[in-house]
């Protein structure tokens, strides 16, 4: 059974309903929310428009004494790509919907005036949010915390939100966010200023004995993942020194790969040293990913505390946009934590510019700045003219794709797929299922739908479709994937990792995570797999799913954001990176990284539609 | 009886797991508003406060166990429910 809330933001009236088979074929969390939106969202319709709909989906499993179970889907079309957009958060807020008896909180069309959602367990109301429409997320958060209490948590936006911005996140609870994909200006646009819950009824499940079985195998395996306390120690930096390594970052708007001065200045090591303070974990998270921090150093910027550092964060304001203090990422991280700013997005628009400014397509006079790689004072500026979409930050605030249609000369800059600004590695340095997903996920340019569970960063390729093994034939024999797919997938006796096969479940594995509502931090993604999702959703609901059915509805779920996308025009030439990747090396460490072979991608994205089924959809396109 | 639980806030991830794990043992349900430890999370700077309410702690030690960060511990003897 999944609880529907909708709201209607222009009646201002609510509607609840109850759906007992929903969850059977979308399993929860993004899976419903996706046949909601496609359901509810007329083909066509405007992102900013008020027949957009926009969707928080709790995960099924949220709020249960599950690892990770605490994460929120939100959906909506998005206005950054006019695709599907989804973005996922973890925090307390989806335990606490639940908590509140709603799986999904549905808004439709627009309010007249700004307003916010209280829920309040079973009281359910709009409330102006006048006072604190023009406000930044903290000072709306305070206001909203000491006005109704601070045990609600809060979705909120900001001004970039409410200035539709179109890669504005949605905000939970300070600093964590729906970051990518736009769904803040989604919210903005219908003067939806934030959502506060809590909730005090209790989750039961349907088998005590069984779930009880589930929840100490789930920790178990969780804790005694190998990479676990490299999780806890340095959080999602544990890549940074590798990535730099490998000769993939994405510096300077994807032109250099390696900085030499990488792990002295911006390092795993330099942040646990000079940095890390506390280890803090999500809702029911033994992980402990997320860390707050503290400038211990002398200087202008001692004392300066935020939570971090992420490995996204670094990548993106460190690597492509070349800032090498620390102190000075931080500050253009919580600047978009308080405009409400998807970061990835973010860095990538300005990097646009950055390089156009130096090419020459943009002018000075054009600027009132001169931008450079590292210069903070342009960089911060830059944020925040987009935020406040002032000046030449009214075209970047339209994303890197369509700032390029403004601006001519400048397209060869904006790197993006399907409008969607390409995250922290440069896929010319391994083109692999991290690379390749940048080109299959259903919300466009983007590297967190699609990680492999045997995932070895520095291991190298054998040949454009196959990469190295990396883990040994016991860890293969172990893995909780179906034995049909390990034959697919690694070969008999495992040989290697086919990257098509490997994308394709990857992805699949990943909708089951983001429907349950788990996390997909690598002691979750390597250790947990259908089988014990089914398992877990049989415990907690009196279901009878196994893990080809669990698998089944994530393909189902996946296929239907791809029908979604074809429904809004994406097509075959989709599928392709900006021109530079296919025509220019990437300098890395020792030599330079050749372009990608247009060819070899196309057999790959080929493989992929054949594994997924898609050969009517595309027909003829893949030969 | 007594507390029987020592808690470290400075160590506490503000996981709520032994929240969680307290609800359940009461009454095999998730709501940590039930539970006898009651953890504080101060979202704005990610620190926690941590307090065991003596009256409705039965010293079943679950949320020392549970505990993914040594931020509890068991002081003395455990005690019994009358």
């Amino acid at each position: 059974m999944a609880i529907l809330l909708t709201v209607d933001l222009g009646e201002g009236s609510t509607r609840q309903e109850q759906d007992d088979s929903l969850r059977q074929e979308y399993l929860g969390g993004l899976g419903i929310n996706t046949r909601l939106l496609f359901d509810r969202t007329p083909a066509e319709a405007d992102p900013l428009g008020p027949e957009n709909v926009l969707i928080f989906g709790a995960g099924s499993l949220a709020g249960t004494l599950l690892p990770t179970a605490c994460r929120t889907d939100v959906c909506a079309k998005s206005p950054l790509s006019g695709l599907y957009g989804s973005a996922n958060a973890g925090g307390e807020w989806g335990a606490q919907l639940r908590y509140a008896g709603i799986d999904h909180l549905i808004f439709q069309g627009r309010a007249q005036k700004p307003v916010y959602l209280v829920i309040d367990d079973a009281e359910v109301r709009l409330e102006s949010a006048e006072e604190i429409w023009g406000k930044d997320v903290w000072a709306s958060t305070d206001w909203l915390k000491s006005r109704h209490g601070k045990d609600f948590h809060v979705a909120a936006i900001g001004p970039a939100g409410e200035n539709l911005v179109r890669f504005a996140s949605i905000q939970n609870d300070y600093f964590a966010s729906w970051g990518r994909t736009g769904m803040g200006a989604v919210m903005g646009s219908k003067n939806l200023k934030a959502v506060l819950v809590r909730g005090s009824k209790p989750i039961r499940v349907a088998d005590k004995k069984a779930f009880t079985q589930v929840r100490n195998e789930a920790f178990k395996r969780v804790k005694n993942d190998p990479s676990f306390g490299f999780i806890r120690r340095f959080g999602s930096m544990v890549v940074t020194d590798p990535f730099n390594a490998m000769g993939a970052l994405p510096g300077h708007n994807f032109t250099v790969g390696y900085m030499p001065d990488w792990e002295q200045t911006r390092g795993r090591k330099v942040f646990e040293t000079k940095y890390k303070e506390r280890d803090v974990a999500c809702f029911s998270c033994p992980i402990a990913c997320v860390h707050w921090s503290r400038v211990k150093e002398e200087g202008p910027d001692q004392g300066y505390e935020t939570r971090g550092l992420e490995v996204t964060f670094v990548l993106e304001f460190g690597a492509k946009l070349g800032l090498k203090h620390v102190p000075e990422i931080f500050k253009c991280v919580d600047l978009c934590n308080l405009y409400g700013m998807d970061v990835v997005s973010a860095a990538g628009t300005v990097a646009y510019l950055i390089e156009a400014y130096q090419n020459g397509a943009v002018s000075k006079d054009d600027l009132g700045m001169e931008p450079e790689w590292g210069d903070f004072d342009s960089i911060y500026r830059l944020l925040e003219l987009t935020a406040k979409r002032q000046e030449i930050g009214d075209i970047l605030a339209e994303g890197a794709k369509k700032a390029a249609q403004k601006l001519p000369g400048t397209e060869q800059y904006a790197m993006h797929v399907n409008g969607v600004e390409l995250p922290v590695r440069d896929p010319r340095a391994k083109m692999d299922v991290w690379s390749l997903g940048y080109l299959t996920n259903t919300r466009g340019g983007d590297s967190l739908r699609t990680r492999s569970p045997v995932e070895a960063l520095l291991g190298k390729l054998k040949d454009h479709q196959t990469e190295e093994l990396g883990v040994d034939a016991d860890y293969i024999a172990n893995l909780d994937m179906p034995e049909r797919l390990k034959k697919e997938i690694f070969g008999e006796p495992p040989a290697g990792v086919d990257i098509p096969a490997m994308t394709v479940y990857s992805e699949d594995l990943i909708t089951i995570i983001n429907s349950v509502g788990f996390c997909i931090r690598p002691p979750v993604l390597r250790s947990l797999g259908p089988d014990f999702y089914a398992r877990a959703l049989n415990a907690a609901y009196g279901d009878n799913f196994d893990e080809d059915s669990v698998l089944a509805a994530a393909q189902r779920i996946w296929n239907l954001q791809h029908d979604f996308n074809r429904r809004e025009g994406e097509s075959f030439s989709s599928y392709q990176f900006p021109a530079r990747f296919y025509q220019e090396p990437l300098p890395a460490k020792d030599q330079s990284h050749l372009p990608l072979n247009n060819k070899q991608m196309l057999d790959n994205i080929r493989e992929y539609m054949k594994i997924r089924d898609w050969e009517q959809t595309w027909g003829s396109d893949l030969g | 009886m007594g507390v029987s639980v020592i808690t470290r806030p400075e160590l506490c991830l503000g996981c709520k797991i032994c929240m969680l794990v307290c609800s359940w043992q009461q009454d095999h349900e998730f709501q940590p508003g039930k539970s006898a430890i009651k953890v504080e999370v101060d979202e704005k700077n990610l620190s926690c406060s941590v307090e065991v309410l003596e009256d409705q702690c039965t010293g079943c030690m679950l949320c020392v166990k549970n505990c993914p960060a040594d931020a509890l511990e068991k002081s003395g003897e455990e005690t019994n429910p009358s």
